[in-house]
């Protein structure tokens, strides 16, 4: 009993933390409040980084719920990202909401909220829950979309993400009741048994539905068809929740989808990989398109995260082809992405606290001049976005063009690498901005403070993680990091 | 996918979602198109004026206060929440102790919400913060 | 009289989803767009049951109340929203949303 709940033990912390934040919400100061928000958070971090590894895949309370909860290195591997991310945003932005007066105590428990249904998003080995997990984040995130309430722009961004977002959870659970009622349970494992079983059965229902979920998880990623609202959000948002929606909640979709083509729907990715691939190429120019366009550096940075959900979109149709790579280059991708996004969007919002204009590319102009530390990891974050050599962007990018090139998609390696070259163009416009033109404003003092310093290990690790293995020896590396993920990637194909 | 045809029971299910989706999509554009073709363009004053039988138009004079709302958020969310109970209820004997205690957790979990309710001053009529 | 079968729940629960996407997107009211998500999410509610019936087992019917609630937490949160977005505009037209151009 008791080591039953021990198993659920980081998500029960996470959800008890915010209940804890509601209770405290009135009484106690913003700071505090931020405290423990991170005490819990990194309670339930640490919990789990001593566990990954060691846990052999198990379920929680399987007599009572069935196998709706797993427990494999796969799900705790994201755990450790979610509550990573939440973390980083925290800390990172307590300089922020101080500036702002519209925050207040709710702010830290619907992140938390957002992160417990993350979780059970990882964690979840039945539809239904899957469906119900996305809800619990996604609402929350509706509500953190709008959390400048006073904010036209704010509360715009959230009515539009808030209708197309509940239309296509709906979409979800019709998908849902589709292979229901095929399948006749909506289990992954008993899922994945009926589909791999070659018999005469009817498995158009169970298609249809899958890409009914397809799409629901597409829409949440930013994929082209469904990402009209993708710059409207993020430039709405606050910067705070635009970070932990660019690096967090994208994560927790790739969780999902990882999981029901490695085992759900294995032996039908053939079927759809060529609905993903016509995504992917959409994905890829459509977002590149957007990103160009932009003046102000979040709706670039917005843009652009559509394309960096096309990268891993190509790694994720290479999976269908029979790709080992694939899974694992995702995985390593979503590190690396979160890395930097999180710090890029870090660095905004630091920014942010002291003006409070619209950040567009003339804001940077001799920024180096200004604040040369920040601008250096500005750049090395940049550089990791575009995939540069000697970040850990440009291994995640190499590792994905692999994938593609193993399972013989070659037409769309070359189309990312193209894309990869146009992204240098919006990406290096900023750092020439910041170097190589003039100041215009005066130069002031900056305090020291800790955000800084977070965002200084950031950079530190995206350069650790493209050049640590070549230049010390005894320490993990990028090496370390994708054999983690081949792990959490084996972990889950044990099941079967 | 060979095993993929049209032969199948649930086909019939589908061809008629694409059908009704694509049949009421064409009516509601031919409904607009047709009104919009039809009806007369007579931007007259006394017709675009609103039917109030008579008496000159003002505001409306009993505006109904956003608490209402609230109010019923409120009751529809700790509502909704009675239909878990009931088929705890009807398999309590079965569930045993287990059951017992998820419940009573199912219900901390909603008085943590309703407490914050409280505290928060939705509760109270014209005190919202 | 004609029986009624698994076939006729689900084509009933195919036109209400047809319906309800139709409303959310020929509809400019916001109010009308979150009905039209309930109708959308009723609809799954009765394949749900239907479903479920059809097979014996009541896992489906469990699914149905989950569903129920979804549907009311997502209405409380937008509608309270929407209260929010009234208050400050006076509108609930789709139309006023205008000030981003994505």
């Amino acid at each position: 009993m008791f080591e039953q709940l021990f198993l659920i033990l980081p998500m029960a912390i996470v959800v008890m933390g915010a209940f804890v934040l509601l209770l405290l919400s009135k009484t106690f100061s913003l700071d505090k409040l931020n405290l423990v928000a991170v005490f819990f958070l990194s309670l339930s971090f640490i919990i789990e980084i001593l566990r990954f590894g060691t846990t052999t895949v198990c379920y929680s309370f399987p007599e009572i719920f069935g196998k709706m909860y797993i427990i494999d290195d796969f799900s705790i591997l994201f755990d450790l990202m979610f509550t990573a991310g939440a973390i980083l945003t925290l800390l990172i932005n307590t300089a922020y909401f101080k500036s702002r007066n519209y925050y207040n105590g709710e702010y830290f428990a619907l992140i938390l909220f957002s992160v417990f249904g993350m979780m059970i998003l990882a964690h979840s080995n039945e539809l239904v829950t899957a469906f119900i997990a996305l809800e619990i984040a996604s609402l929350s995130v509706f509500a953190l979309v709008g959390y400048h309430k006073y904010n036209k722009v704010s509360s715009e961004a959230m009515m539009k993400y808030m209708i197309l977002g509940s239309m296509t959870g709906a979409f979800f659970i019709l998908g849902t009741a589709f292979i229901y009622g095929a399948v006749g349970s909506t289990n992954l494992e008993d899922i994945a048994a009926y589909v791999n079983v070659p018999a005469e059965k009817d498995l158009v229902l169970v298609l249809i539905g899958g890409i009914f979920i397809m799409v629901t998880i597409l829409f949440k990623m930013g994929a082209v068809p469904f990402h009209s609202w993708v710059v409207d959000v993020y430039q709405g948002a606050p910067f705070p929740v635009t970070m932990f929606m660019a690096s967090t909640f994208k994560i927790a979709l790739f969780a999902i989808a990882l999981r029901l083509s490695l085992i759900d729907f294995a032996s039908l990715n053939i079927v759809w990989s060529e609905i993903l691939q016509v995504i992917t190429v959409l994905t890829l120019i459509g977002g590149s398109f957007l990103a160009i366009t932009q003046k102000s550096i979040k709706r670039m940075l917005a843009g652009s995260s559509v394309v960096h959900s096309g990268y891993m979109l190509i790694a994720y149709s290479s999976i269908g082809l029979g790709s080992d790579m694939a899974a694992p280059a995702i995985m390593f991708y979503l590190i690396s992405y979160f890395l930097s996004a999180a710090g890029a969007f870090g660095i905004l919002s630091f920014i942010a606290t002291g003006s409070k204009k619209m950040m567009t590319y003339e804001d940077f102009k001799g920024f180096s001049e200004r604040r040369p530390y920040l601008s250096a990891m500005m750049a090395i974050f940049m550089l990791s976005l575009s995939g540069f050599p000697s970040t850990i962007g440009f291994l995640g990018k190499f590792y994905i063009f692999t994938s593609a090139i193993e399972s013989g998609q070659i037409l769309l390696a070359g189309l990312g690498i193209v894309t990869a070259f146009i992204s240098v163009y919006y990406y290096f416009k900023l750092i020439a901005m910041m170097y190589f033109y003039p100041s215009t404003d005066q130069q002031k003092k900056f305090p020291f403070d800790f955000s800084g310093l977070l965002i200084g290990v950031m950079a530190m690790m995206v350069i650790w993680g493209g050049v640590g293995t070549s230049l010390i020896p005894f320490i993990p590396g990028a090496n370390g990091l994708i054999d983690i993920a081949k792990q959490a990637i084996d972990s889950l194909q044990n099941v079967l | 996918m060979e095993h993929v045809s049209t032969t199948s029971p649930y086909f019939g299910v589908f061809v008629l979602f694409v059908i009704t989706f694509g049949a009421f999509y064409a009516t509601t554009v031919a409904a607009r198109w047709a009104s919009r073709a039809l009806a007369r363009k007579d931007t007259e004053k006394l017709k675009l004026s609103i039917y109030e039988c008579g008496p000159e138009v003002t505001k409306q004079p009993n505006r109904i206060s956003t608490q209402f709302y609230l109010f019923a958020l409120l009751f529809l969310l700790f509502d909704v929440e009675v239909v878990f109970m009931f088929p705890w209820a009807i398999d309590f004997k079965l569930l045993g102790w287990f059951g017992f205690v998820e419940m009573l957790m199912f219900i901390l979990l909603l008085t943590i919400g309703f407490i914050y309710a409280w505290k928060k001053g939705a509760l109270e009529w014209h005190n919202i913060k | 009289m004609m029986e009624i079968t698994l076939q006729h729940y689900l084509v009933l629960s195919t036109i209400l989803f047809a319906i309800g996407l139709i409303g959310v997107m020929r509809r400019k009211n916001l109010l009308l767009l979150f009905f039209a998500t309930e109708i959308l999410l009723n609809a799954v509610n009765i394949a749900f049951a239907a479903i479920s019936s059809y097979y014996g087992d009541l896992t489906g019917q469990m699914f149905a109340f989950f569903i129920i609630a979804v549907a009311a937490s997502e209405v409380a949160v937008g509608l309270g929203l929407l209260v929010l977005w009234y208050k400050r505009t006076g509108k609930i037209d789709l139309d006023a949303m205008t000030s981003m151009r994505g």
